[in-house]
């Protein structure tokens, strides 16, 4: 197992494109069910019209929301589908891929299926941690009193 | 497609995502037969924890 600073890369790799932790290190059946079906729930909340909004920052903005701010740190979880998202916000609309429409009637549930994948994803990434690159610690021997 | 069935059929898809997801990368070495009954637990004690916060949310409609 790679440990240490050679985790960078794959770990990077694997925010983009979640599973691919998994398929790297021998378990590519899972890896693909997990790029699949993390994928699918992402572009199904795009199709109704959920996108990653950016949200204040600004402790005194008057539009300030904590929700929103947890929200959209869960969401960009799923690296990729995340960036091609949250494109129009950063460049308007004349960048964006998926589809994107704020006030479509179908919008909030869109982003709840964004943040389904995006929390999944997160839980991926940190099991590929956990389990191919973290270092292991040896087990603590217990002693007698 | 009506509301009622969008969000029934929504909600239906997201648990099965969250149960299989956290269920494969969690037991990453477990059987397919022990892989598949932890993910029906799972499923169960979600969707036990979701009726019952439906049941909640529907009597505090009555305060």
């Amino acid at each position: 197992m790679k440990r240490g600073k050679s985790a960078f890369v794959p770990m990077l790799i694997s925010w983009l494109i979640p599973g691919y932790g998994f398929m790297r290190n021998g378990h590519w059946k899972k890896g693909l069910y997990f790029f699949v079906i993390l994928e699918l729930t992402f572009l199904l909340g795009a199709a109704l019209r959920g996108a990653i909004l950016i949200p204040t920052f600004a402790f005194r903005d008057p539009t300030f929301n904590l929700v929103n701010i947890l929200t959209f740190i869960t969401q960009i979880f799923n690296g990729g589908l995340s960036v091609l998202s949250a494109l129009p916000e950063l460049f308007g609309q004349s960048v964006a891929i998926l589809p994107y429409e704020e006030d479509y009637v179908w919008a909030d549930l869109g982003n709840f299926f964004l943040l389904v994948s995006g929390g999944m994803s997160y839980f991926v990434l940190v099991r590929t941690w956990d389990h191919f690159y973290a270092e292991k610690k040896p087990a603590v021997e217990r002693t007698e009193a | 497609m009506s509301t009622g069935l969008l969000f029934l059929s929504s909600l239906i898809f997201l648990v099965l995502v969250v149960c299989s997801v956290y269920t494969l990368s969690k037991d990453i070495d477990a059987s397919p037969g022990l892989l598949l009954r932890k993910m029906l637990y799972r499923l169960a004690q979600l969707a036990g924890l979701l009726a019952a916060l439906a049941l909640a949310v529907y009597f505090l409609g009555f305060l």
